[in-house]
């Protein structure tokens, strides 16, 4: 009974999978991440992976965007987690976790690890890997700061992907662009993180 | 000077009606005193328990600096601040003397803090004292959380490295009084406000948390909140938080809620049965003095003349009764402050508080005079003629006056009801609810009576005087039936809430209470996880999936378009419409979970069958589905990272929070979301401290990125609120038991008293002492017995409809007040009617007569 259930429900699932993206040359890039990429309080159009959307549609780019943000996540489920969008055969994943450890204090080692194996994971099956950079408040400590900083410097390296050092530059400390906890961005904070990667997204497809 | 004279002289000639309408009016006034000193006392025992939550009276917190025209705004906004002290709270990793780092909370207070309660330490020898704040600002040590000590291997003497300084350990705490009530996903750690700026933390790109908070002792709560709004008036910055000791634990205030509802609902329920008492009392006196009356009326008195009179007595009355309440409350505070110092855990005000002898000589006075005021009203049309009908008449007429006088009485105990529940609906329902009683009680009594009529009785000739006499004396067995009926409501019917809401507030035993949550748990570690529990023989509660979802379609409608059809007026309005934004944490099992229960449809109990051509089954928390307007057989649609699934709402269910456990909004029927991305979490039962961090450690180094929030120093703190609340209404029950008990007690006694006359008859016609005894204890028994069953039939409605719509609570079934004050009415009941019976049977047929 036990073996049956996770089986149908795959099917079930499998079913809802739109698996003829990529016979119709409609490209699909998935966004991961956590609250940042989720658009945490703010509609979920206005959020960045929703503006490149746009931004595509603007420029007549047939691309289909998938919000793929959860909040609270760790870089742990960045494996799980690429693992059920590779289902959907996607051109490009856009990886931008790890926040929420540096957050919680989590072990760097660990981070890192759970992040190759996501990348790897995403090679391995030909699929294009944007590794997003994210920082630490400065508040954490200088030290564990650099040594998070370094973490994702030295991924970039050695995976040979396309990486962009900080997804929240332009945007982190500024008020106007910040949600009130001033941690997450408002409206005009997803608008610059948008501006800010587009071209380099549009490049990589 | 005649008149009071003639006041003392009916007062005096009428010493058992006068004794027992102030007896009674003094009791039901006094359990009334009584409750409104445990009232006032468990109040400002909560209120000094969140302003203890909060250090301070008024706070104000943002996530930058409050700047100095900030400041000067709030302290001139107030002539009532005594002073105010500066906090800054900031996460950081905190570096131990071997390397060891971890995440802690960083809290830096200057010398004013806190201004209520204490941080409790433990030194280097053991000893424990309230911990000197001056010493943190005079040199750099810090005070840590007795888990940092192991997770910092530090000891005490020793350094830990805050951002760029060190500092030396002084002491652990053992009691931080101004945790509050919430929880932090790292352990606490206290510096001095002076040192804060030297770690280097505070800088761009810092997230700091920076607020002052103020001592304000003088202000109520309410001028407290009003400061509060005017403040957010006068500085509109959006990113200022302002907030008053109560708004900070919420949890405590839903709790004082619950039982401010309850307490106003025992102090009508006393206020009522004092009001049943008083007015059958002054019925009967009525009665009474309706031949004097006729006297009054043959020497050229008017009518309007007794009327107002006997209103005055009334009022005389009323204020002897409520004065005598006020006595009784200052010498029962001493009283009770001596017995309930070990068995309550708050202590009993000091003194009456002047709202409250307000309170009591309004009740008393305008109480009693609008209790006898309908019936003051059937002496219109009195005329002198009365002289010549029998004493045991019913003399007293129902005009139109009679129905109208009703009306102040009524918007009386329906203001007083609205104003001592503190709600209009609470106050309202109650009102309403005790009116249709009375009215159904009638309607039973006279239906009892029709049938009694019929029935026919040879053997037993008291049994049979008993059974007729009741059908023929109608107004009186009514007026039994509904006194008795009624008191039997009320007194029942705090215990009956009582259970409901002491249901509520249970808490499973401490073992089954957790010590932590464990969250971000991946499918891939449970196993790891389940072993290290099992190393240290622990059984993990109630493990349960999350699968993150964002929900797009209610009932195939787009969400976000349902949202635009909504008004947005308030900045509050506005979060929540945010929070609509925020994806959902859905998870999925069969039935319910711990401290579930279904309150609408049918239980998930198989998992889905995708051959069914059926939508998966849904099951939502009920204050959920209030918030999102959803209900049964709606349709959702969720999104799980870029696949839809759809799935139909088949039940609302409710969740007890004092469980403690896991529980999620949405729970899916098993076999939809199995393979989706997930983690898992799971609680620790309670366990001892030293296997708390040890087991702690170990999960995370196996398992690094689960989030451990410990929730012992939550689950005990709420814990020991609920305990005290448990308590108090305990107490306020059995007073209100004893306040009933004895408002019984004057109704059946006065009932007795009042058959004197039929005694005399019967011992003249010569019937034997025990066929006279018979027939009392045949009717008041029958009477008091079918009464308290009906009243305590119409209680059991009474609670459930006040359990569900009131405290939104399940309804709990109790049955040993019920049959204990049954047996304590017949008894009663027994025991008065024997007594008094004895006494007349003692005295001579004559004098009975003459009294008469």
């Amino acid at each position: 009974m036990c073996l049956f259930r996770p089986m149908r429900a795959l099917i079930y699932l499998l079913v809802l999978i739109p698996l003829n993206l990529s016979a119709n040359n409609l490209k699909q890039i998935v966004f991961i991440g956590d609250s940042l990429t989720e658009g945490y309080g703010i509609p979920q159009e206005k959020s960045f992976p929703s503006i490149i959307s746009s931004k595509f549609k603007n420029k007549k780019i047939k691309v289909k965007i998938t919000n793929a943000g959860s909040s609270g996540s760790t870089s742990a489920s960045a494996p799980g987690r690429v693992k059920w969008i590779l289902k959907s055969n996607p051109n490009i994943v856009f990886i931008a976790l790890g926040g929420n450890d540096g957050l919680r204090g989590i072990n760097l080692q660990a981070t890192e690890n759970n992040l190759q194996q996501a990348i790897t994971l995403a090679l391995n099956r030909k699929i294009k890997v944007i590794l997003a950079g994210v920082r630490i408040p400065t508040n954490y400590g200088p030290k564990y700061r650099k040594q998070f900083e370094n973490i994702y410097i030295s991924l970039a390296k050695k995976n040979n992907v396309t990486f962009i050092p900080y997804i929240l530059k332009g945007v982190a400390g500024i008020k106007s662009l910040n949600l009130p906890d001033q941690i997450h961005p408002n409206e005009k904070g997803h608008q610059v993180i948008a501006d800010n990667i587009f071209p380099i997204i549009e490049k990589l497809l | 000077m005649k008149l009071l004279k003639y006041f003392i002289f009916q007062l005096l000639n009428n010493k058992s009606f006068t004794i027992l309408f102030i007896l009674n009016l003094s009791f039901g006034l006094s359990s009334f005193v009584t409750l409104d000193i445990f009232k006032h006392s468990i109040n400002k025992s909560i209120k000094k328990r969140s302003k203890v939550f909060l250090g301070a009276d008024l706070g104000v917190s943002a996530r930058r600096a409050i700047t100095k025209e900030e400041s000067n705004l709030i302290s001139e906004a107030s002539t009532e601040i005594h002073s105010s002290t500066k906090l800054i709270e900031v996460f950081s990793m905190v570096v131990g003397p071997n390397e060891q780092s971890k995440l802690v909370q960083i809290k830096a207070v200057d010398n004013n803090f806190p201004f209520y309660g204490q941080i409790e330490i433990k030194d280097k020898n053991n000893s424990i004292s309230n911990g000197q704040i001056k010493t943190l600002n005079n040199k750099k040590i810090a005070w840590l959380y007795p888990e940092l000590i192991a997770q910092l291997n530090v000891r005490i003497g020793e350094n830990i490295k805050v951002g760029n300084t060190s500092f030396t350990v002084q002491a652990i705490i053992t009691n931080d009084n101004a945790e509050g009530v919430s929880t932090s996903m790292a352990p606490r750690l206290y510096i001095g406000y002076d040192h804060i700026q030297d770690t280097g933390l505070l800088q761009f790109g810092s997230v700091v948390w920076y607020s002052q908070l103020y001592h304000l002792p003088r202000l109520n709560d309410l001028e407290l909140n009003n400061l509060k709004i005017s403040l957010k008036k006068q500085i509109p910055s959006t990113d200022l938080k302002f907030y008053t000791h109560e708004s900070v634990s919420e949890q405590s205030s839903r709790l004082l809620k619950y039982l401010n509802d309850f307490l106003g609902l025992v102090a009508i329920a006393a206020l009522f049965l004092a009001a049943i008492g008083g007015a059958f009392l002054f019925r009967s006196y009525l009665n009474k003095q309706i031949h004097i009356f006729g006297i009054f009326l043959s020497l050229g008195m008017t009518l309007k003349s007794i009327m107002l009179y006997q209103a005055v007595q009334l009022l005389i009355l009323g204020l002897i009764g409520s004065s005598i309440s006020i006595l009784f409350g200052y010498l029962l505070i001493p009283i009770l402050n001596s017995i309930t110092a070990d068995l309550i855990p708050f202590t009993i005000i000091k003194q009456l508080e002047p709202n409250t002898i307000i309170l009591i000589l309004l009740l008393g006075c305008a109480g009693a005079l609008l209790i006898g005021l309908p019936l003051i009203t059937q002496l219109i049309g009195l005329k002198p003629n009365l002289l010549f009908s029998s004493k045991t008449q019913n003399n007293l007429n129902r005009n139109k006056w009679f129905w109208l006088s009703l009306i102040p009485g009524f918007l009386f105990l329906w203001s007083l009801s609205i104003w001592q529940s503190h709600s209009f609906k609470t106050g309202t329902l109650f009102t309403i609810l005790f009116l249709a009683s009375g009215l159904l009680l009638s309607i039973l009594a006279a239906l009892f009576m029709y049938f009694i009529s019929k029935i026919k009785i040879k053997k037993y000739l008291g049994l049979q005087w008993a059974i007729r006499d009741i059908s023929r004396f109608k107004i009186t067995s009514i007026s039994i039936f509904l006194s008795i009926g009624l008191g039997m409501l009320l007194l029942n019917l705090i215990p009956q809430i009582k259970a409901s809401i002491n249901y509520e507030l249970t808490m499973p035993h401490d073992s089954k209470l957790p010590s932590f949550f464990i969250f971000d748990i991946q499918e891939e570690q449970l196993s790891t996880l389940k072993k290290i529990s099992s190393h240290f023989d622990i059984t993990l509660q109630q493990t349960s999936p999350m699968v993150r979802a964002r929900l797009k379609t209610i009932n195939y409608q787009n969400y976000s378009e349902l949202q635009i059809t909504e008004s947005v007026s308030t900045r509050e309005q506005e979060r929540q419409q945010r929070s609509r934004n925020r994806g959902y944490n859905l998870s999925y099992r069969l039935g319910l979970g711990t401290g579930e229960s279904l309150h609408k449809g049918k239980l998930i109990n198989s998992s889905f069958d995708e051959n069914s051509g059926k939508l998966p089954e849904i099951s939502v928390e009920k204050r959920f589905a209030a918030r999102l307007g959803i209900k049964i057989n709606d349709v959702l649609e969720f999104d799980i990272q870029g696949v839809s699934i759809k799935g139909k709402i088949v039940n609302i269910r409710k969740v007890k929070w004092t469980t403690f456990q896991p529980n999620f909004f949405i729970q899916f029927q098993p076999g939809v979301l199995e393979i989706a991305p997930k983690t898992y979490l799971s609680s620790v039962p309670k366990i001892s401290n030293t296997m708390k961090n040890e087991l702690q450690n170990k999960i995370v180094k196996a398992i690094p990125n689960a989030s451990i929030i410990d929730v012992s120093r939550l689950v005990k703190k709420l814990k020991d609120i609920i305990e005290q609340m448990g308590l108090a209404l305990q107490f306020m029950t059995i007073i209100c038991l004893i306040a009933g008990f004895l408002v019984l007690f004057s109704i059946a006694n006065y009932q007795a008293r009042q058959r004197s006359s039929d005694i005399a008859i019967l011992k003249v016609l010569g019937s034997s002492f025990t066929t006279i005894r018979s027939y009392f204890l045949w009717m008041f028994t029958l009477l008091s017995i079918l009464s308290g069953l009906f009243g305590i039939s119409i209680c059991f409605i009474f609670s459930y409809i006040i359990s569900k719509l009131l405290f939104d609570s399940k309804w709990v079934f109790d049955i040993y007040t019920p049959a204990l004050s049954l047996i304590g009415l017949l008894i009663i009941s027994i025991l008065i009617t024997f007594i008094a019976i004895n006494q007349f049977l003692n005295t001579k047929a004559s004098s009975l007569l003459d009294n008469e």
